[in-house]
C-alpha cells in the first residue's frame, strides 16, 4: 500500500512536471506541443540558421566574385608586365617636349659662361673654373643628345634580365604569391561562415594587399615614364654645379625605377626557390610572408626613395582597426 | 497488484484527459524553451568562432615551441642559388671591362686636376681587389653565414629556447577544454574568448594579438629573414662589385649593409631570445600581473621577439666606409 | 465482468487515441512551415532580398552615387583649373610695403655708411674689395625687394605656362577621362562589397573619399603655403644676402620655388600616369560590371529555377532602369558616367528568348591606373620635398 501511495505521489508529481513542461512550450496539447517544439526546433532554428549560412554563402561569394577573383588577376598580367618596359616611343615624345625647353638653357648658359670667361673673369682660378664648366656642359649636352638613346639602352637590359630570370623560373614565384592569398581567403570564408562579420578583418588584409601590388606595379610604370622624361632634365642640371645633386637625384630615380622589375623578377625566383626550401615553418605564413616581401623587395634592395613606404604605411593605416569600429557603428545604427 | 495497475491506467488516462482539455484554454506563443533554443545556437556560434579564431592565430605555436632554436639557427642553403649567383657573377664580370673602359676615359679626358687622377688611379685598383673578392663571393657567404650561425648558436647554447616557448604558451593559451573558463584568466585565449561573446568586432582586437604575436614571431624575424637573406645571397657578388665601383659605390654601401644585417639578424634574434628569458628569470610569475590580464612582462617580451628585428633594421644604417 | 473490463479499456484507450490524433492534426494545421512565427524565411529575405537590395541599396548606394556625380567629382570636372591656380599676387603687397618702410631708411644709411668708408676711410685693398661687395649686395637686395612683386608674378606665370603645356603632351580630356573612371571603377568595387555586407566595403569606401578629398587637401596645402612663403619671399631675399642668416634666406627661396612648381610636377605625373594607362596592354583585363546579376541573383535562380532566372533578370532589368531614372547612369540616360556603358549582354531566359540586360563595367587597368592618377596627386609635395632640395648656391 505504502509503495503504491509512493508511486501514485510519483506518478502525479510526473503529470505535474509534464503539464508544466507542455504549458511552457504550447498551447495546442500534449502531442501538438510536443510535435510544435520538435516543428520549432526542426524547422525554426535549424533551417534559420541554413537560410542565414546561405546568405553568407551568397556574402562570400559575391566578395570573392565582385573583388578577389577581379584584383587577383593583377597576378596574370605580372609576367607580361614584369618582362616589357613601356614603348619608348611615347616617352621620347615627352623627353622631346623637355629637350626643346631646356636646349635653350644650354645655349644660354654656354654663351654666358663663354663671355665669362673670356671677357669678364678677372681672376685665374675664376676663369679656369669656367673653362670647366663650358666643357663639363659640353659633355653633359653630348649626354643630353644621346638621352633618348641611353634610355633605350636601359630598357633593353632591363627587359634582357627579366626574361632571364623569368627563363630561370621565376613564373613559379607568381604561384607562391597567389597561394598567400588564398589562405587568408581561407581564414576569411571560415570566419564568415560562423560569423557574418568575423571575416571582415582579413577580407580587409588582403584586399589591401591586392590593392597594394596592383597600385605598386601599376605606379612603377608610371614612373619610369616620369623619370623618363624628365631624365634630359637631370642631366642638365648635374652638369650644373648648384643644382647637382638634384640632377644626381633625378637620373638615379630613373635608373632605379627602370630596374624594379629585375628585382621583383628575382624576388620571383627567390620566392620559388626558398618557399619550397625553408623548413619547420607552416606554408600559412610562408605564402603571407611572400606577399610583403614581394611588396618590399625594391625598397630594400634599391631603396626606392623613402616615399614608396609612406605609402605601404598608408595602406596599413587605412585598414586599420579604428576605421573598421566606425564602420560597426554605423552598420548598428542603420541596421 | 492487478488492481493497482488498473487504478494507474485509471488516473493515467484521466490525467491525459484533463491534460488535454486544460492545455487547450491557454494562447500563447512559443516559450522560453525556444527562446533558449535560439540563445543556445547564439552561443554556440559565437563559441565555434572563438575556437576556429584560436585555432587560426595559434597556427605554428607548437612548432614555435618545440623547434625555436631550428627556427633561429635556419639558414638558406648557398647550393639552391649556385645557378642564379654563377649568372649574376658572370654579368658582373662583363660590367668590368666597360668600367675599366669609362675609368680610362676618365683617367685621359675628363680629370683635370693630378687629385682627380689619383682618384681615378684609386678606382683602378679597387676594381682589381672588388674582382678578386666577387670571385671568392661564394665562400665569402659561406663564411658569413657560418660566423652568424655558429654565434647565434653559442648565444642560444647558454639559454633553454624552449623556456621562451614555454613563456609563449603561458601567455597565449590555455589548456583547459573552455577558453573561457575563468581558470584560464591570464592567457589571451581567455581574453579574446570574452571579448568575443561581448562583441565579435572587439574580439578581432584580441586576435589582432596572436597575429602580432604568432604570426609576427614567424613572419618579421624567420621567415622573412630567410627570404631577404636568399636574395641578398643571389646578389651579393653584384653588391660586392657596385660597392668598389666609385660611381654606383652609394648603392653598393646600401646593398652590402643590408646584406649584413639580415645575415647577422641571426645573432639579434638569439640575442633577443637570450635577454628575454634572463629578464623573465629575474623576476617572478606574478610580477607585472594584472588580474585576468596575461602577465605583462611576459607579453612583451614576446612582443619583442617579433617587432625588434625590425626596428633594428633601420637602426644600423651606413657603418661601412 | 473481465470482458467488460477489457471492453472499456479499448474504448477509453481509442477515445483518447482519437482525442491525441484530433490534437496532432489541429497542430500541424495551425503549425504552418511558413507561419511567420517560425521565422524561417526572415533570415532569407532579409539577408538575399530586403538588407542588399533594398536598405543597402536604395540607403548607401543610390546616395552615393548622387554625390559622386555631383560634388563627388568635382575634383575630375576641375582639375586642370585647381592644379594651375596660383594665389594672387596682391596678397604680398601690403606686407613688402610695410618691408620697405622698414628697409629704405636703413639700406639708405647703410649705403651711405659703407660709400663713406669706401672713399675715406678704407686703407687696404682688400677692405675695400670687401666694401664693393657688400655695397653691391646692398643695392640687389633693394631692387630685388622692390621688384619682388613682379618677380613673384613671373615665376608664377612660368609655371602656370609650363603647366598647360604639359598638360598638352597628352591632352586634358585623357586625364579627366582615366581620373573619372579611376573614381567609378573604385565606386564599383565598394558597391559590390557593399551589397552583400557593409562592412565589407570599407577599404574600398575609405579609398573613394582619400581620393575624392586628399587632391583637394594637397592643392589647398600648397596654396596656403604658397601664400605663406610668398609673403616671406622678400625677406628671404633679404637674409639671402646677409652672410650669417644666408641659409635661412636660401631655405625660404627653395621652398617658395618647390611648391610654386610642384604644380608642373603634378601635371608631368598625371601626364605620366595617363600615357601609361594609354600604352600599358594587359593580357588579361577583366571587368567589373557595376550590375552583376548572376552575382546577386543566383540564389534565387538556383531555387526559382528557370522561373527564378526569369524573376532575377526582371529584378535587374527593373533596378538598372530605376537607378537610371534615379541617377542617369542607367540605360535611360545619355550621359555615360560609367566607362563603356553602352554595352548589353543578352541573358537567355529559355530557349529562343533572351532579355538584353545593358551593363556598365570597368576593369583592372583602368581601376589600377585611375588609383595611381590619384594617388600621384597626393604623393607629388613629399617626392618634391625629397628630391628637390639645397638646389641654391
Amino acid at each position: 500500500m505504502k509503495m503504491d501511495g509512493k508511486l501514485k505521489l510519483l506518478v502525479v508529481l510526473g503529470v505535474i512536471t509534464t503539464i508544466l513542461i507542455i504549458l511552457s512550450t504550447n498551447s495546442y496539447g500534449i502531442v501538438g506541443g510536443v510535435v510544435a517544439f520538435l516543428a520549432e526546433l526542426a524547422f525554426g532554428q535549424v533551417i534559420k540558421e541554413l537560410f542565414k549560412i546561405l546568405a553568407k554563402v551568397w556574402m562570400i561569394n559575391t566578395a570573392k566574385a565582385a573583388t578577389i577573383d577581379f584584383l587577383e588577376k593583377i597576378y596574370d598580367n605580372l609576367p607580361y608586365l614584369l618582362k616589357n618596359q613601356p614603348a619608348i616611343n611615347e616617352i621620347w615624345k615627352g623627353m622631346f617636349f623637355f629637350m626643346n625647353l631646356i636646349i635653350l638653357f644650354y645655349a644660354v648658359s654656354i654663351i654666358g659662361l663663354g663671355i665669362y670667361a673670356f671677357v669678364a673673369s678677372t681672376s685665374y682660378r675664376k676663369r679656369a673654373k669656367a673653362k670647366m664648366m663650358i666643357s663639363k656642359l659640353f659633355l653633359s649636352l653630348v649626354i643630353f643628345i644621346i638621352s633618348p638613346g641611353i634610355l633605350q639602352l636601359l630598357f633593353i637590359i632591363s627587359e634582357i634580365l627579366a626574361r632571364y630570370l623569368f627563363s630561370l623560373g621565376a613564373e613559379a614565384g607568381i604561384g607562391v604569391l597567389k597561394s598567400g592569398g588564398e589562405s587568408l581567403y581561407d581564414v576569411f570564408w571560415k570566419f564568415t561562415l560562423v560569423q557574418r562579420t568575423g571575416g571582415v578583418e582579413m577580407f580587409a588584409l588582403y584586399i589591401t594587399l591586392l590593392l597594394g601590388i596592383l597600385t605598386v606595379v601599376l605606379l612603377r610604370e608610371a614612373m619610369v615614364i616620369l623619370f623618363g622624361m624628365l631624365l634630359p632634365l637631370g642631366v642638365f642640371l648635374y652638369s650644373i654645379h648648384p643644382t647637382e645633386k638634384i640632377g644626381k637625384g633625378l637620373i638615379i630615380q630613373t635608373i632605379l625605377w627602370t630596374f624594379v622589375p629585375v628585382v621583383w623578377a628575382l624576388a620571383l625566383l627567390i620566392l620559388k626557390i626558398s618557399a619550397s626550401t625553408i623548413s619547420y615553418v607552416p606554408l600559412f605564413y610562408v605564402h603571407l610572408a611572400a606577399i610583403f616581401f614581394f611588396l618590399g623587395a625594391p625598397i630594400l634592395i634599391l631603396g626606392v626613395s623613402d616615399w614608396l613606404s609612406f605609402l605601404v604605411l598608408l595602406f596599413e593605416i587605412l585598414q586599420a582597426a579604428p576605421l573598421s569600429i566606425g564602420v560597426v557603428v554605423i552598420d548598428e545604427t542603420l541596421k | 497488484m492487478a488492481k493497482n495497475k488498473k487504478g494507474l491506467l485509471e488516473i493515467a488516462v484521466l490525467a491525459v484527459i484533463f491534460l488535454v482539455l486544460s492545455i487547450q484554454a491557454f494562447a500563447g506563443n512559443t516559450g522560453f524553451l525556444s527562446k533558449l533554443v535560439s540563445n543556445v545556437a547564439y552561443f554556440a556560434k559565437r563559441y565555434i568562432y572563438v575556437k576556429l579564431a584560436i585555432g587560426v592565430g595559434e597556427q605554428g605555436l607548437d612548432t614555435l615551441e618545440k623547434y625555436l632554436r631550428e627556427l633561429i639557427l635556419m639558414n638558406p642553403k648557398l647550393s639552391n642559388f649556385n645557378t642564379i649567383m654563377k649568372s649574376i657573377m658572370i654579368m658582373v664580370f662583363c660590367f668590368y671591362t666597360p668600367a675599366l673602359v669609362f675609368l680610362g676615359f676618365y683617367l685621359l679626358f675628363v680629370s683635370t686636376s693630378p687629385r682627380e687622377r689619383a682618384k681615378a688611379k684609386d678606382m683602378f685598383s679597387k676594381l682589381f681587389i672588388s674582382f678578386i673578392f666577387v670571385s671568392l663571393a661564394p665562400k665569402l657567404l659561406h663564411l658569413l653565414l657560418l660566423i652568424s650561425e655558429e654565434l647565434a648558436r653559442s648565444i642560444l647554447f647558454r639559454v633553454d629556447p624552449e623556456t621562451f616557448g614555454k613563456v609563449l604558451h603561458t601567455v597565449v593559451k590555455c589548456d583547459l577544454s573552455i577558453e573561457c573558463d575563468p581558470r584560464c584568466a591570464g592567457t589571451l585565449e581567455f581574453l579574446h574568448c570574452v571579448a568575443t561573446f561581448t562583441e565579435v568586432e572587439i574580439g578581432f582586437y584580441t586576435f589582432l594579438f596572436f597575429m602580432i604575436l604568432i604570426w609576427g614571431a614567424f613572419i618579421f624575424p624567420i621567415v622573412l629573414r630567410y627570404f631577404i637573406v636568399s636574395i641578398f645571397i643571389a646578389l651579393f657578388p653584384l653588391s660586392i662589385f657596385l660597392y668598389f665601383f666609385e660611381f654606383t659605390k652609394p648603392l653598393g654601401r646600401v646593398m652590402l649593409e643590408q646584406t649584413l644585417i639580415w645575415i647577422f639578424m641571426q645573432v639579434i634574434n638569439a640575442l633577443l631570445i637570450a635577454a628575454i628569458i634572463f629578464s623573465i628569470l629575474t623576476f617572478s610569475p606574478t610580477f607585472m600581473k594584472p588580474g585576468p590580464l596575461p602577465n605583462l612582462m611576459w607579453f612583451i617580451g614576446c612582443l619583442m621577439f617579433s617587432i625588434v628585428p625590425l626596428f633594428v633594421v633601420r637602426f644600423f644604417r651606413g657603418f661601412l666606409p | 465482468m473481465k470482458m467488460d473490463n477489457k471492453k472499456i479499456k479499448k474504448l477509453v484507450c481509442v477515445i483518447v487515441m482519437v482525442i491525441l490524433l484530433a490534437q496532432l492534426i489541429n497542430s500541424l494545421r495551425v503549425k504552418n512551415i511558413f507561419h511567420g512565427e517560425l521565422e524561417t524565411f526572415v533570415p532569407f529575405w532579409e539577408y538575399l532580398v530586403l538588407k542588399p537590395i533594398v536598405i543597402r541599396f536604395f540607403a548607401y548606394v543610390v546616395p552615393l552615387t548622387f554625390w559622386l556625380k555631383g560634388d563627388g567629382t568635382s575634383f575630375v570636372k576641375n582639375f586642370e583649373r585647381v592644379i594651375e591656380y596660383n594665389p594672387p599676387v596682391d596678397i604680398a603687397k601690403p606686407f613688402i610695403k610695410m618691408l620697405l618702410k622698414i628697409l629704405l631708411p636703413l639700406y639708405s644709411l647703410l649705403i651711405l655708411l659703407v660709400a663713406f668708408y669706401l672713399l675715406f676711410v678704407s686703407a687696404s685693398p682688400k677692405g675695400r674689395a670687401k666694401a664693393k661687395d657688400v655695397l653691391w649686395k646692398l643695392f640687389a637686395t633693394m631692387m630685388l625687394i622692390s621688384l619682388s612683386p613682379l618677380l613673384i608674378e613671373v615665376i608664377f606665370r612660368i609655371s602656370e605656362q609650363l603647366t598647360e603645356n604639359i598638360f598638352t603632351l597628352v591632352g586634358v580630356d585623357n586625364i579627366r577621362d582615366l581620373l573619372d573612371r579611376g573614381l567609378w571603377g573604385m565606386y564599383a568595387l565598394a558597391v559590390w562589397t557593399l551589397a552583400p555586407d557593409f562592412e565589407l566595403a570599407t577599404i574600398p569606401l575609405v579609398l573613394l573619399y582619400v581620393f575624392v578629398w586628399a587632391p583637394y587637401i594637397t592643392i589647398c596645402l600648397r596654396n596656403i603655403l604658397l601664400t605663406a612663403l610668398m609673403i616671406f619671399f622678400p625677406l628671404g631675399i633679404l637674409l639671402y644676402f646677409i652672410q650669417p642668416l644666408k641659409s635661412i634666406g636660401k631655405a625660404i627661396i627653395e621652398q617658395f620655388l618647390s611648391w610654386t612648381f610642384l604644380q608642373c610636377f603634378m601635371a608631368l605625373a598625371l601626364v605620366a600616369v595617363t600615357k601609361a594607362f594609354l600604352i600599358t596592354k594587359f593580357v588579361v583585363n577583366p571587368r567589373l560590371h557595376t550590375f552583376h546579376w548572376e552575382l546577386t541573383f543566383a540564389p534565387i535562380g538556383a531555387i526559382g529555377g528557370p522561373a527564378g532566372v526569369m524573376i532575377a533578370s526582371v529584378i535587374a532589368h527593373l533596378i538598372n532602369d530605376i537607378t537610371g531614372f534615379i541617377t542617369g547612369w542607367g540605360p535611360l540616360s545619355d550621359i555615360n558616367i560609367l566607362p563603356i556603358c553602352d554595352s548589353s549582354i543578352p541573358i537567355k531566359i529559355v530557349e529562343g528568348v533572351e532579355i538584353p540586360i545593358p551593363f556598365c563595367y570597368t576593369d583592372l587597368s583602368t581601376l589600377g591606373f585611375g588609383i595611381v592618377a590619384h594617388m600621384v596627386i597626393v604623393i607629388s609635395p613629399i617626392v618634391i620635398i625629397l628630391i628637390f632640395k639645397r638646389f641654391l648656391p
